[in-house]
This record gives C-alpha cells, sequence and structure tokens, in this order.
C-alpha cells in the first residue's frame, strides 16, 4: 500500500474546488505540494525560491539519485589542474536547514500525469500538485563511441576526472581532438573555453595540437574572443574548422570519421548532440523533438495532458542559451508563476508579463590565469510570446581582472543555487 | 561614438507619479531576483562583488541608470542596458526592503 496523497486530495477536492486555482487541485487546508526533480543549477534553484518566497504555503520536495551535484560551472579549471573536482560539489543541506526542502534520494522511472504520480526507482511513489523537471541533457550517441575512452565530459563529474588523466598522460607534442555538436547545446562558450585551456597546457609543455572540430557554421559564443584567442595566443596549437560533421567514432583506434575526413589523436573528447534529459524525453514532454515546449512566463509545458508540469534548464526549448545562469534565472521566473497560481492569482497580467526577464552572465578562463567574460539579457515579447534578446555583449579580451572576478561570479552563482 | 539609446525616467518622476507606477512588490521581487546570480540571494554577495541588499533605492536607481547610460565596458554596464529604466527602478526599490547583511564589514566605495 502506498501512502497516496492524491486521494485524499480528490476526496476533498469538492470542497476545495471553489477556491483553487484553475488546474490544480488541493486540499484546502494543507499546502500544496510541489516536487523538483533535478538538484543542478535550475531544479535546486526552484526549489529553494519557491520555499524562500512562498515559506508554508507550499511544501516543496527535491528529488535526485545523487546526494551531491557536480558543476559543469568552472569544470574546465579542474582539466587544467587549477581546481580540484570536489570543490565543485555542491549537496542540498542548506536546501534543508535554511529553507524546508525536503530531499528524497532517487531516481524518478516514470511520471504518471494524470494520476499526478512519481513512479521512483526505490522508493515508494511520490504525488504532485505541481512538478517541475530539471532534467538536464542527455546525448545522441554517435556511432562506435565509447564514452568511457573518449570522455564528453559534458556531465561533471567522473568524465571530467577521466578527460583530466587523458590529457595529463599525453606524450608531449600531442593531439587533442575535440569535436563540437550542432547547437543548441550545453554551455555555448564551453568548448571553446576548453580548447583554449588544452592549448595553454600543452603550449606550456612544448607545444602539440589542438584539433577543433565544429559542426557549427562558426562559432557560437564571445566569437571575437576566441578568433582572436586562437589566432593571437594559441596560433601554433589551435587548428580550428567550422561546419565539420562527425560520422562513426571508433573509440578503440582513437579515431574520428568527418566530413573533412579521418582524425586520430591521443586524447578524443566528444562532446555529443544534446537533447533533453531522458525523463523529459521518455515521458513525451518534447513531443518527439529534442527539447521541451515551454511557456516562458511559466515554464508550464505547452502540450496537452501535462498541466501543471514545468520544465526548467537546459531541457525546455525556448530558444535561450543553455547555460547554468540561465537556468537559475529560469527557475525564479517559473518559482513565481507557480506561487501566484498556487493562490489563485493570473500570471498573465500585462505588469508581468513586461517584466519577464531573464539574463546569462558568464566568465571564460582564457589562459590558466586570465578570462574573458559574455553577458546576455532577456526580455519578454508580448507580441510574439516569446523571450526576446534585448542585449548581449562579450569582453573581446582577456584579462588577469577578469580571472579573479570569475571566481566570485562562480561562488555568489554557487550560493544562489545551493547555499 | 556612442549615442544615448533613450530619456531615462526621471526618479523625481517616479516620486510624484507614485501612485501611478505599479506597486506590486512581488513583481519588484522577480525582477530583482535576476541581480542574485551574481549579487546573492536578496542582494547578499560574497568576495568582491557589491552587496546590495538595503541600499537607498534613489542611490541604487542612479548607479544604475548611469551605468546603463555610460559607455558601456564592463560586464555590469552591459548588463543595465538590458534593462528598462522603470524595471531598474524596480530593482533599486526591492532592494531597500531587504536587510542589510549582519555582516557587512566593507566599506562602501562608490558613490563619488
Amino acid at each position: 500500500m502506498t501512502i497516496n496523497r492524491r486521494n485524499f486530495i480528490k476526496a476533498t477536492s469538492l470542497a476545495a474546488a471553489a477556491s483553487s486555482a484553475p488546474g490544480i487541485l488541493r486540499a484546502q487546508s494543507g499546502s500544496a505540494r510541489v516536487v523538483v526533480v533535478g538538484g543542478g543549477f535550475g531544479g535546486a534553484t526552484a526549489a529553494k525560491y519557491l520555499k524562500h518566497w512562498g515559506g508554508d504555503k507550499v511544501d516543496v520536495t527535491l528529488i535526485d539519485p545523487r546526494a551531491r551535484h557536480t558543476s559543469c560551472v568552472m569544470s574546465n579549471l579542474v582539466l587544467n589542474g587549477e581546481l580540484p573536482l570536489k570543490d565543485l560539489r555542491f549537496g542540498y543541506g542548506d536546501l534543508t536547514s535554511k529553507y524546508g526542502v525536503q530531499v528524497i534520494k532517487d531516481s524518478v522511472k516514470r511520471i504518471d500525469p494524470t494520476a499526478r504520480e512519481l513512479t521512483l526507482k526505490q522508493q515508494v511513489p511520490v504525488n504532485y500538485d505541481v512538478l517541475v523537471l530539471a532534467a538536464g541533457i542527455s546525448f545522441k550517441k554517435p556511432r562506435g563511441w565509447i564514452a568511457n575512452k573518449n570522455p564528453h565530459a559534458w556531465i561533471a563529474g567522473g568524465q571530467t576526472r577521466l578527460l583530466k588523466d587523458q590529457l595529463q598522460a599525453m606524450p608531449a607534442g600531442g593531439t587533442f581532438v575535440m569535436t563540437i555538436p550542432r547547437s543548441p547545446y550545453r554551455c555555448p562558450p564551453g568548448p571553446y573555453e576548453r580548447a583554449c585551456l588544452v592549448a595553454d597546457m600543452l603550449q606550456s609543455n612544448g607545444g602539440g595540437r589542438v584539433v577543433v572540430l565544429d559542426a557549427n557554421e562558426g562559432i557560437q559564443a564571445e566569437e571575437e574572443t576566441f578568433s582572436r584567442a586562437f589566432d593571437q595566443l594559441y596560433g601554433n596549437v589551435v587548428e580550428y574548422s567550422a561546419g565539420v560533421e562527425l560520422g562513426v567514432v571508433d573509440s578503440n583506434a582513437n579515431v574520428v570519421e568527418t566530413s573533412l575526413g579521418d582524425f586520430s589523436g591521443d586524447v578524443i573528447n566528444i562532446i555529443p548532440t544534446q537533447r533533453a534529459g531522458g525523463l523529459v524525453r521518455n515521458n513525451g514532454l518534447t513531443d518527439g523533438g529534442f527539447w521541451a515546449p515551454v511557456d516562458v512566463t511559466t515554464y508550464e509545458s505547452t502540450l496537452a495532458g501535462f498541466e501543471d508540469i514545468h520544465i526548467i534548464g537546459d531541457a525546455q526549448g525556448s530558444g535561450q542559451p543553455k547555460s547554468a545562469h540561465m537556468a537559475n534565472a529560469q527557475a525564479k521566473i517559473c518559482a513565481d508563476a507557480i506561487l501566484r497560481k498556487l493562490a489563485s492569482q493570473p500570471t498573465d497580467h500585462a505588469e508581468r508579463l513586461q517584466n519577464i526577464t531573464t539574463n546569462s552572465a558568464c566568465y571564460s578562463p582564457i589562459t590558466r590565469d586570465t578570462a574573458s567574460w559574455l553577458t546576455a539579457v532577456f526580455q519578454y515579447d508580448m507580441d510574439k510570446g516569446a523571450m526576446a534578446l534585448a542585449h548581449i555583449a562579450e569582453a573581446g579580451e582577456w584579462t588577469r581582472d577578469n580571472y579573479s572576478e570569475m571566481f566570485d561570479w562562480a561562488n555568489n552563482l554557487f550560493a544562489d543555487v545551493w547555499g | 561614438m556612442i549615442i544615448k539609446r533613450k530619456t531615462h525616467y526621471l526618479l523625481s518622476l517616479f516620486v510624484v507619479a507614485g501612485a501611478s507606477l505599479a506597486q506590486d512588490p512581488t513583481i519588484d521581487r522577480m525582477i530583482a531576483a535576476q541581480c542574485a546570480q551574481c549579487h546573492g540571494t536578496d542582494g547578499h554577495a560574497t568576495g568582491d562583488i557589491d552587496s546590495i541588499a538595503g541600499k537607498d533605492t534613489a542611490d541604487l536607481y542612479h548607479k544604475l541608470i548611469d551605468m546603463e547610460e555610460d559607455r558601456a565596458e564592463d560586464i555590469m554596464e552591459h548588463q543595465a542596458w538590458g534593462y528598462t529604466d522603470e524595471q531598474l527602478y524596480r530593482i533599486a526599490r526591492y532592494y531597500s526592503t531587504v536587510p542589510e547583511s549582519d555582516d557587512e564589514d566593507r566599506e562602501d566605495e562608490d558613490d563619488d
């Protein structure tokens, strides 16, 4: 027998219906239960801000199979030995002790949107009134690719450590090959940043080659900065090619087939094509596509049959950049919308819509002691019903001051998510 | 050559027209939360980034307007550029209502 809160709610919903927000059935006396799946930048921020702003009016449960999240942000500095991986791990203790978020360590196997029930891998099912999915990314695997031989290191953790170990074991004058997938992918500047840091490592060890094979028509972020860095700092090391389609990967022989020919290397970093995390994709929330369609004023799914299911961060497909900072930004808009709806207030009045903003700001290390930055602000476009770019800028140069500011930026971001 | 984007609202205009300016503080909060990624939850920052919790509305608003109108060079000036003047005002209004950090031991180095 599972404890099924939904049955209790059904029994009392007739009495409560008159005062409930549309689509949300909840007991009049109790607080609504919001379940957030995924404890990364988007999910943890949503859980925290729902409680921070909603207090006792909302009961928030965070579900994640791991006790701690490992941040992709700053993880390229693990590769060149500037940061230990353990410094990028964040637990959920503060979310519980400071904000009252309940944490369940388990995997969600299935979503039943009609019963509003989540089947977990190990524990009893969990019911929700509102569900927030922050499922991140999954990979579309190239043929022949073995991730344990040619790491992606695009979800931080063991893969990051593997790539770091491979880079450290590289012979002098060796070749590093990286493949970049078609946009959109997680962290637009990330691959170019990584290419710079690996080039920096090789150059200070007497040289080598960094072969960058980009499926896109050109550099996808901070184009001025990275073009200059590839040219001025790493002209003898980085070989950048755009419009390169990846074919079969021979992970045993360390060879990749591409539209530009075969490339072999001592270390091969395959960053595969990306799409929404499995939980979102396997439950029909992408409608057969790569990303989940959402209403950007609430982040609720726009697909029929998924009422009160919200998708934030990399897994949603609103066209905003897939970054940690942006996932945090979306989580706050989502939390605001959920709390308004639970209080039977509108989310679509003009005063709110014209003030829906998100932003992304980040620093990119270019060498082991300099960095650049990138920033973008998005505003809700009421005519188009979409987030529109209001302003974007890049540093265009790399400085030591930026490198130092990068740590303040990251630490504040980490604290706003898990602290 | 940098051209000024537009005329900004004068703070006095907001004060005089206060009754007509939208007042829902939860909307202020929603906009202002977008600063917290760098300036800390409710404006309590760590490291060398400015804490903005408890700042005077007029001071913070004018600072943001100055950034927006400056020849944009640093990351914060470019951030300010993306917001409307009314949004900048509402951000400033929100942070004035948040208590300053208890451990606020850094000198305010701006306001020249």
